[in-house]
């Protein structure tokens, strides 16, 4: 009497290697065909492979939907606050990131086969979100605002959802002082004395490098800079009126909006590959290919400052791509990549303002009034 | 040597570097050869480790393929192994359900005698009575059954006190119950199990075999883990597998070990581990030609006999003296998988913290078993009666295994990201960089389908619920698996880079005896 089960049989174990290393052997070149780009056009006249490229495409406003070329991407590998999306044929593609009560972000992206082109895309609130900074609060907690406060109709141009309530009398004794306040109060004092010394400077040299116009200047030409800032390799400063971001990053760091790349070899940038390219790409051209990619890079980029003055700039607390810009009418939030175009958003709307970047916020003073500017729509 | 002289012993195994344990017991041209054998393992892992981080710093795409092959390869590897797995499980359930009892009507098996070898240390008497009881209740002739119960001197009076007890609740069951306390400080012995189960085989061939003219042929040694709790059908389970066995007296008889004693009371990761390791075993009772002896099993006395029964001088001696027994036998021996449990304990110590612990001590001593590895491949360079393919085929699938072990986990959980962050940004920017995490994630989910069969398996393993645990565990036990990314990690790769390395280094390792407490 036998186990009515025996043992696996050595027949029925080597049937089942030898089955599974063939789909091994079928099915590894296919997931590295994939994993490069390549995609197989089953519906196709003639059935193809096409070298696709990728967009990947971060951005920190919540609930966004993106667009190519007016189709709405639902396929998209969602990496936290960053979108994925490959299988794209090489061509100019214009891209639309947007969420509801958000600016609408717009690029056009160039494609290329095996090449994920990288974008940071920004929304900013349509509707300044504002949240008042008041030098008292109350025993609540509740910001408190004075009915003589001059600037109360900066709440026409922006919405707040921090509660404040107004005061009826000037008495103070009951109140508690906002030390945020007082901080701030002494920043944007250090701020304007600092501006004024900066204007007095750029007369003083104005005058020094008057010459007549017939003088040929031997000197280089004088940058007027006196805030140049400083943030991750990257320097913001000001010369004749424009807005430069330069790199200071080595060539291997250097942010890829300052790079761009040659075109890629005649059989990769076609939409259709051939089946000897593809052996070829096997045989490692791939990596020769990419890894000597041509890449042309700048050192620095000119800002978009929209024909206007500019008043004051700063970079964004918190991204590297992008900065402020306080222009004649408000303060905008503009790219620094400019493939295209770059993207400016107002973030805040006015005239005579002053803005501090403090603790990674951003904070305006209109008239004598404090007020952080948000850069997303509270959650309520 | 426990055994008085060399004559009962096979030819090859008089050689004097039969039982070598490292190679610091060689000396000139030997010493060196044992060395570097100690040194490959550690080696090829190190290598292999290190060289999927230089790959990814210095060719990224190449690093990437190899990461997605070896991905692919693993969800191949999962399926192959699974199918084994439920397979083996089939047929296990298939031979728990069997009447063994009649099975083995049609044998002449009286004079069939089986020695139970339970060496202990400091484990406490409930640990131990547990086992006893559980051995006195089989469906087998109790006086067949020769119980040796085998303490360590330098466990001190513990060990003594425990015997006693033992004894006197136990001894009128059985055949014969025999105490053995191992002297200690024997020079050339490591203090282990091995030294003091050959003490105990000896003593039970002196005292009771030979006096009672019991032939060494028809008796069978099972040694068992003081933990290990037999099911009823184990002795006739074992006659019926050795009557039908192609050569009884050259083959060990291996059940699989269930760690599930405690299952109820041990935590998540450590079920996980332990019945990873049942699985693991599972497994390989399908293939029975990659199979050696592990933890409880059993072997003819004569067999055992003839190759001066278990190692003295080293740590893994229940795998060892199944290459011992392939050695001194010129490559025919084999083991006979029974698919048929033995219950043991997972590991559960007060707190988490020293659970973890425990596990990682227990599997650094399982995978230091690497140093048979050095056994196998120095043997067969001297053994040239094997069959030149058997070692060939033998030294590659051990070699796979402990290299696979460590290295595998590491660069499937790890390293598969490599070349994405060393890659640099020529790297980065391809479709190949941001594809790679992608499709191996991918895969992994698709090899962690196989998760859901052990899940399954595992459940059907399990005893009874006690009363007092709530439903609520099921469900626990079942989604405990996704645990396994990490255990394998932790208590795989890791005690096993551990192991190696320190073999590499000529750090040798000392028996570490696994805590029991109930």
């Amino acid at each position: 009497m036998q186990p009515q089960i025996t043992p696996l049989a050595r027949w029925q174990r080597k049937a089942i290697f030898l089955t599974l290393l063939l789909a091994f052997l079928i099915s590894l070149p296919a997931f590295i065909f994939y994993s490069t780009g390549y995609r197989y056009d089953f519906f196709a006249e003639v059935p193809t492979i096409t070298a696709t490229g990728g967009i990947y495409i971060s951005a920190d406003a919540e609930n966004t939907v993106i667009y190519i070329n007016e189709k709405e991407v639902t396929n998209a590998r969602v990496f936290r606050q960053a979108s994925y999306i490959q299988g794209l044929k090489p061509q100019l593609n214009r891209v639309h990131v947007q969420s509801p009560g958000l600016h609408t972000w717009v690029k056009e992206l160039l494609v290329q086969p095996h090449i994920v082109t990288e974008a940071e895309a920004f929304n900013m609130p349509l509707i300044s979100q504002v949240r008042p900074v008041t030098e008292f609060s109350n025993s609540r907690g509740e910001s408190v605002i004075f009915a003589t406060t001059t600037s109360l109709n900066v709440f026409t141009r922006a919405t707040t959802s921090n509660i404040y309530v107004l005061a009826t009398s000037s008495a103070t004794s009951t109140l508690l002082v906002n030390s945020e306040f007082s901080q701030l109060k002494i920043f944007f004092a250090e701020k304007i004395a600092a501006d004024l010394t900066r204007e007095n400077s750029i007369k003083n040299k104005d005058k020094a490098t008057f010459s007549f116009s017939t003088t040929t200047s031997t000197s280089s030409p004088v940058e007027i800079a006196t805030t140049t800032k400083n943030k991750d390799n990257l320097r913001l400063y000001e010369n004749n009126g424009d807005i430069y971001v330069e790199s200071l990053a080595s060539k291997k760091t250097t942010p890829h909006y300052f790079c761009t790349t040659e075109p890629l070899p005649e059989f990769l940038q076609s939409e259709v590959v051939k089946v000897e390219d593809v052996l070829l790409i096997e045989d490692g051209l791939l990596e020769d290919t990419l890894v000597n990619l041509p890449k042309k890079c700048r050192t620095e980029i000119k800002m978009d400052r929209q024909n206007k003055a500019v008043i004051d700039f700063d970079f964004y607390p918190g991204n590297s791509n992008l900065i402020l810009l306080q222009l004649e009418d408000g303060i905008y939030v503009v790219e620094i990549d400019d493939r295209f175009w770059q993207n400016a958003q107002r973030l805040y709307e006015g005239y005579d303002l002053d803005m501090v970047v403090y603790g990674g916020n951003i904070f305006v003073k209109e008239s004598d009034f404090m007020f952080e500017v948000l850069t997303s729509i509270p959650a309520n | 040597m426990s055994a008085p002289d060399q004559n009962h012993l096979l030819p090859y195994a008089r050689r004097a570097d039969f039982h070598v344990g490292r190679a610091t017991e060689f000396t000139g041209k030997k010493r060196f050869f044992y060395r570097c054998l100690e040194i490959l393992p550690g080696l090829a892992s190190w290598t292999t480790l290190i060289g999927v981080v230089l790959l990814s710093i210095y060719a990224p795409f190449v690093a990437a393929y190899f990461v997605i092959a070896f991905a692919l390869f693993w969800v191949l590897k999962t399926a192959f192994l699974s199918y084994h797995l439920r397979y083996n499980w089939k047929r296990l359930r298939h031979h728990m359900s069997l009447d063994w009892t009649k099975m083995v009507d049609r044998f002449a098996y009286s004079n069939i005698h089986h020695v139970v070898i339970l060496p202990f240390y400091k484990e406490p008497a409930s640990v131990i009575e547990h086992s006893l009881t559980a051995l006195s209740k089989v469906n087998y002739d109790l006086k067949k059954i020769i119980v040796v119960l085998a303490g360590e001197e330098r466990a001190g009076e513990h060990a003594y006190e425990v015997s006693r007890k033992m004894k006197d609740a136990f001894g009128p069951i059985f055949g014969h119950f025999l105490v053995s306390i191992h002297p200690m400080d024997v020079p050339g012995e490591m203090p282990g199990k091995g030294s003091n189960a050959a003490c105990a085989a000896e003593k039970v061939r002196t005292e009771i075999l030979d006096p009672g003219n019991l032939s060494y042929e028809e008796t069978l040694v099972s040694i068992f883990d003081i933990d290990t709790v037999l099911y009823p059908d184990y002795f006739n389970c074992l006659v019926w597998h050795f009557f039908t066995a192609e050569n009884p007296l050259k083959s060990s008889f291996q059940p699989v070990p269930i760690f599930n004693n405690n299952i109820w009371e041990a935590p998540a990761i450590s079920r996980v581990v332990a019945m990873s390791s049942t699985f693991w075993e599972m497994v390989q009772q399908e293939r029975p030609e990659r199979m050696a002896t592990f933890s409880s099993h059993s072997v003819s006395f004569k067999a055992l006999y003839e190759v001066g029964y278990w190692q003295t001088n080293m740590v893994s001696e229940d795998s060892r003296i199944f290459w011992n027994l392939l050695v001194a036998n010129n490559g025919k021996y084999n083991v006979v998988p029974l698919s048929y449990p033995v219950s043991m304990d997972a590991n559960a110590a007060p707190t988490l913290w020293q659970t973890i612990t425990q596990i990682y001590k227990q599997h650094r001593r399982w995978t230091y078993g690497v140093e048979n590895l050095c056994y196998i491949l120095y043997h067969f360079t001297q053994n040239k009666t094997i069959p030149l393919k058997q070692r060939i085929v033998v030294s590659l699938q051990q070699a796979e295994g402990y290299w696979s072990l460590v290295t595998n986990p590491i660069m499937l959980f790890i390293l598969g990201w490599a070349p994405i962050y060393l890659g640099g940004q020529q790297f980065h920017q391809t479709v190949l960089s941001y594809n790679l995490p992608i499709v191996v994630r991918d895969l992994l989910i698709l090899a962690m389908f196989g998760l859901v069969i052990s899940s399954v398996i595992s459940l059907t393993l399990i005893p009874p619920k006690p009363k007092k645990a709530s439903r609520f565990r099921y469900i626990v036990m079942a989604v405990q698996w996704i645990m396994i990314p990490a255990t394998m990690i932790f208590f795989s790769a890791i005690p096993g880079l551990d192991a190696q390395t320190r073999l590499m280094f000529g750090k040798y390792m000392g028996f570490w005896v696994t805590p029991k407490s109930r």
